[in-house]
Order: structure tokens, then sequence, then C-alpha cells
């Protein structure tokens, strides 16, 4: 049938009763996306709570140790920070061993000196981290004081432990989520990139996390070797360590790391 | 793996200045001549169809080659 | 085409169309995003943005593709399909922002290049919860990009109507691959059963409107089976059974043809529009025109030209009336020949 309602999109009016559905359509696609931005967002898994400072820079002061990580054991109390020591990292998806070498070359070694850098603060779960993010301008002064090296007891025993290995950097405070498999592929970049590795355990019926640094033996760097693993669940056999208030597990990627099928 | 990805990186960032070069050039000199169509067009026309360009530009260098000779 | 192209032929709908297709977006942007800072509100910036980016592309994708079966199915849904080019252009810049977003955020500032790192730093291309899926996403992109890059009616003519729609079908493989990239991405994080539900409950509309407009379109084609033939011509349906002003498809000897009635007259053309091969016999006689429902292209009935000073040319066919019966020769003349129309006895 000829219709008065056949729709031409080069004519300036519609015909009413086209125009009376389209109406109708547009509040039904309106009702139907609203229901599905509005179950999205609950039904969201919340993000944590971790801070990144982005754009306020902060002066630590504290005793620079450089294995097998480089980190400061805080001498000044900071009023953000709970934790004694922060992990020091680099700019984008590095870590900070080469800014520290850059600054070392300029100052001479600084390992287990009293030192002061300037970084963006990245904290939370009782973790803290500092970006060194002016890279080797980072350094502000020496004070003079140093410490005896750390006291290191590996007698323990060999533990099993499930969980999944991240990069700190993004998961205290940079990136959220900043684990899982959405994150995968940038946690895979900054362990590339030499940020320390870290493995988060949850305990047991609880929704609260260990965490680990991860190294080889005697502090051995094993990014690349860990990189298939980031992002998933895997279970690591390890000896655990105190390195000032971490805890650090001496794994070898080779032997005893195996991967559990069940991601997250 | 990691070396093949680059050379395609690298190969196609060249073919795309050859065809930020050519659309250039062709939208000055060759369009016309293609498709009649195009007369009096305004630049915004041009821009609307030059990221196309980025990618079929050898379709017409082939074109603008034929209608020249 | 015969008159200069315009950067956008705008008229009055495609300004209500956009006004409306950007209410929307906006709707959905400002929703989901204050949304989000009011029940999540340690989110970052980035997050945010690639999220709301992400949702408000793969809404728009989803509209994108139920239109086509949907104005098969009701002409009433035709004026969504009018400019749907510019919902297509404005779903991709969306999923740009989503893609360009996710590379800075997830690849770059790192030790490789970010594009190499999107194909290379997962590499558990074995694997289904474990699969790269960014690369998905990416091809996605690009194929969204081609498709976006060459919307212009300019491409439709050089690179010919059956290679532009070709490759403009292209987006039912993004749509795969998007459909993919979700499901082996976000929901392998974000997996509450309500994500997994909204993904099926949007693939199955998809899929279920494709499947029952293509019913419709093969019940067309295969309703004329044993015809009468005589003297090339055939014997296709009863005048009666085309609406006045209106037309028919046809399915014969392989030719698709769309039978026009208006003013007390019969005439035959191809039934498959110049400009973006859309189905003229859905469309009707406006002004003395065969009207393309699509997007409105026009015809003359007797020899299938375009009125000037449009240069589009369709096949004809001899067509016949007997005792209430259309007859047509399926063998085609040359485009714009001239064919007497049928006169059909005044009533």
């Amino acid at each position: 049938m000829s219709s008065d309602n056949f729709y031409v999109g080069w004519q300036d009016d519609m015909p009413p009763s086209t125009k009376k559905f389209i109406k109708k359509l547009l509040l039904f696609i309106g009702l139907i996306t609203v229901s599905i931005v509005v179950l999205i967002v609950v039904f969201q898994k919340p993000f944590n709570n971790h801070v990144f400072e982005f754009g306020n820079t902060t002066e630590l002061t504290g005793v620079y140790i450089a294995k097998p990580y480089p980190m400061l054991q805080l001498t000044h109390n900071s009023a953000a920070l709970n934790s004694e020591s922060v992990l020091l990292v680099g700019f984008g998806k590095f870590g900070a061993e080469s800014i520290m070498q850059d600054i070392e070359n300029e100052e001479g070694s600084l390992d287990l000196n009293e030192i002061t850098l300037a970084g963006t603060l990245i904290y939370g779960d009782g973790v803290a981290l500092l970006e060194l993010t002016n890279k080797a301008q980072s350094y502000v002064s020496r004070s003079g004081n140093f410490r005896q090296p750390l006291v290191i007891d590996k007698n323990s025993e060999l533990i099993t432990l499930t969980g999944e290995i991240l990069d700190p950097k993004c998961y205290f405070g940079v990136m959220k989520p900043g684990e899982g498999k959405i994150h995968k592929s940038c946690a895979i970049r900054c362990l590339s990139g030499g940020i320390p590795p870290v493995f988060r355990v949850q305990d047991d019926n609880a929704n609260t996390f260990r965490y680990y640094l991860l190294s080889g033996k005697d502090g051995a760097y094993i990014n690349q070797e860990l990189l298939p693993l980031v992002g998933q669940v895997v279970t690591l056999q390890g000896i655990p360590y105190s390195h000032l208030d971490w805890t650090l597990l001496e794994i070898d990627p080779k032997l005893n790391t195996l991967i559990s099928g069940k991601n997250e | 793996m990691e070396g093949l990805i680059q050379v395609i990186v690298q190969i196609w960032l060249i073919y795309t200045v050859i065809g930020i070069v050519f659309s250039m050039l062709f939208f000055k000199f060759g369009l016309v001549t293609v498709d009649e169509s195009a007369e009096n067009t305004t630049w915004k026309f041009k821009l609307l169809i030059s990221p196309g360009m980025l990618i079929f530009w050898p379709l017409f260098a082939l074109k603008w080659k034929r209608s020249g000779s | 085409m015969g008159v200069n192209y315009k950067a956008v032929q705008w008229n009055r709908q495609k300004k209500n169309y956009d006004v409306v297709l950007w209410m929307i977006i906006g709707g959905i942007v400002l929703l989901f995003s204050s949304l989000q800072l009011v029940i999540h509100p340690e989110i970052t910036a980035e997050t945010l943005i690639i999220r709301t980016s992400a949702l408000t592309a793969f809404v728009l994708l989803h509209l994108i593709l139920m239109i086509g079966p949907l104005a098969r199915l009701d002409t009433r849904f035709l004026p969504l399909l009018y400019n749907r080019r510019h919902l297509g252009v404005s779903m991709f810049l969306i999923a740009l922002i989503h893609g360009a977003f996710s590379i800075i955020q997830f690849h770059a500032l790192g030790d490789v290049n970010p594009i190499v790192s999107v194909f290379t730093s997962n590499p558990n291309y074995q694997s289904i919860s474990e699969f790269p899926f960014q690369i998905l996403g990416f091809i996605a992109l690009l194929i969204l990009f081609l498709m976006a890059a060459t919307s212009h009616d300019f491409w439709l003519k050089n690179l010919s109507p059956e290679i532009w729609k070709g490759l403009h079908m292209g987006v039912y493989l993004a749509y795969g691959l998007v459909i993919a990239h979700v499901a082996t991405g976000a929901l392998q994080y974000e997996n509450h059963p309500v994500y997994w539900g909204i993904l099926f409950v949007g693939f199955t509309a998809v899929a279920t409107l494709h499947i029952f407009a293509s019913i419709k379109e093969n019940k067309v084609l295969t309703a004329l089976k044993t015809n009468a033939v005589n003297e090339g011509f055939v014997e296709v349906l009863n005048v009666e059974s085309i609406p006045i002003s209106g037309a028919k498809a046809v399915f014969i000897h392989n030719q698709n043809i769309a039978i026009f009635r208006y003013l007390n007259r019969i005439s035959a053309v191809h039934n498959v529009c110049k400009h973006q091969m859309g189905p003229l016999g859905e469309g009707e006689i406006v002004d003395g025109c065969i009207t393309c429902p699509w997007h409105g292209y026009q015809y003359i009935p007797e020899n299938g030209r375009a009125p000037e000073p449009f240069i589009e040319k369709l096949h004809t066919y001899s067509v016949k009336v007997i005792d209430g019966k259309v007859w047509v020769n399926p063998t085609p003349k040359p485009e714009g020949t001239y064919v007497e129309p049928a006169i059909l006895e005044q009533q």
C-alpha cells in the first residue's frame, strides 16, 4: 500500500506516525541503555584504596639499600606512610636500578648511606613505594651517616604458596585495577622494565593479603623468567627471609614454579 | 616474533608516510582527473577522504597513471 | 551521482539524527561516569576513560548491527538506517579513544614500542582464558577504521559498490572480534554473571534479528518456483498483490526484479539500488519516481534512470499483464533502456 508513512530521509518532515514510532523507540533504547549502564557499574569489582600522589613530589630521607632491590630504609617518619621502608621504582614502566646507577656515577657509591630522594609516593595496604619521577634529578642530598649491612637469616624451610605475581608500582596505586587479566600486559611490561616482582597471597578465609618480593637465589634478577607467569594464579615454592619490613622469597623459576589452571 | 612485528610496524609507518605525501600531491593535481565529481570540492571534503587515502593510495596512483596516459 | 561531492550533504533529518545520536552518547558518558564516581570513587581517570569509551562504543555497535535487520522486518525503523554512517563513524571515534588510551596506559613508557608490545607482551596464544585479548580489539579497531575512513560516497564510487559493500560487511568480523575481545579480556577480570548475561543477551539479539530478516528475505525469493513460461515471459504474480504506488520483488532466472505499480501501469527494474545496493522493491513511488527505502535515491520507472542531474541507471525488464496476472521477461535490458509499461484496465 502506498502509504503516507513511507520515510524518505531527504524530505524535511517525517511522516507523523513514523515520528511517533521513533520517539517511542528512542525511549525504549534509552531505558535499555540506562539499565545496562547501571548493572555494569553496580556489579563491577570494587577498586582498592591505594594511592598514587600524581603531580605531588615528596622528599624522603633514609638509608639506601641497593640489594636485592633498591630501597630506602626511612630514618624520618613520613606522615602518610606506615611502613619502615619504601621500594624505589623508576618513571614509566622501569625499575629504579639504572637511575640509581646514574646517580652513583655522579655521587659515588650510596649503598648503606643516608640520602634524601624526591619523588612521587605510591602506597596502600601497609606498603610504600617512591617513583623517582625526575630520574637522576630525584637525588637531593646525602647526610654523611651510614649504617652497617643488614643481617639476613636465611635458615627457613622451603614453603609453597599460591597467588598472583604482579608489579607493585601499578598494584599499590598507579593503576586500578593493577592486577588480573586486564592489567596483565602492563604488569609484564613493568617487570620486563625492571620493577621488582611482588607475589600477592590471599590469607585463608579472609580478604587480606600478604606480599612477598621475589628474587632468584641470592637476589638474582629473574624478572624475564617470570613474565609468562604474571597476572594469573600460580603456585610458587621458595625460601622466605625477612628484609626490612618486607618478606623476600627466593625462588628458582625453572624448577619450583607450578601454574595452576584456574584464573582468578 | 618480536622482530617480525617490529618490521611490520616499520613498513606500515613508511607506507603511511608515502601515503601522506602522495595525498597532498594527488589532491592538488590528480583528484579531478580521476573523479570529475571532485571538481570544486571543499577542503573539508578532502579532509574527510584523506584517512582512507592513507590505506588506498596505491589504487589512486594506478588510476591517476591510467588517466594520464 | 552527477553532482559534485560535499563533505556532508546536510539536511534536516541528518541534523536531527546527529543531535539525537550525540545526546545518547553524552547521556551514556554522563550517567556511567557519574555512577562510577559515586559508587567507586577510587577509580582513576584513565580507567574511567577506558571503560566509558568501551561501553559507549559497544552499545553503539549493537545498535548499528540491529538497525539493518530491523529495517528489513519493519519499515518504521528506516529513519534509523538513513544516517547510519554517522552512527558508525561516531562509534569508531569512541572506540579509537578506548584503543588509544588502553595502549598508552598498558603498553607505553616501557622497554618496547607500544604497538609491538600489544602483540608480544602476552604470548599465551594457545590459551583461551589467558589469550592476549588486546590483539583482537586492535584488529577490530583497524577494520572499523577502514570502514569509517571509506564511509563517504566518494569511496562508494571509487572502490565500486561491490567492493565497498564487501569491505563494509567487515563489520561482522569486527563484531566477532570485539565479542571475543570482551570475553577474553574484561570478563576474565570482571567475571560477575551479570556481565556474561549482558554480553549473551546482546549477541543473541543481534543474531536472532539477522536470522529473522534472512528468513523473511528467503520467503520472498523462494515463493516463486513453478511458473508458466510463454515466449520468454514468466508469470510471476497477481496485479492485486502489488500495493498501489508500491512494489513486489521477485527472483526468477537469477534475476532480482522489482515490479512497480503506479498510475495504472506496471514497470519492472533491477531490484538493487545503485547507491548502496538497497532493496528498491521495498521502496515506493514518490513524486512519480521509484524511491529507495534506504537513502531516498530515485529512478524513473519506465527507463530506470535517475532524474537529472543524477546519472545512475538500472536494468529494466519487459512486462505484460494478462487476466490480472503480471508476466515479466527476466532477460535484463541494458541499463537505462526505456520499456513500455503495461497498462492496467481502468476499474
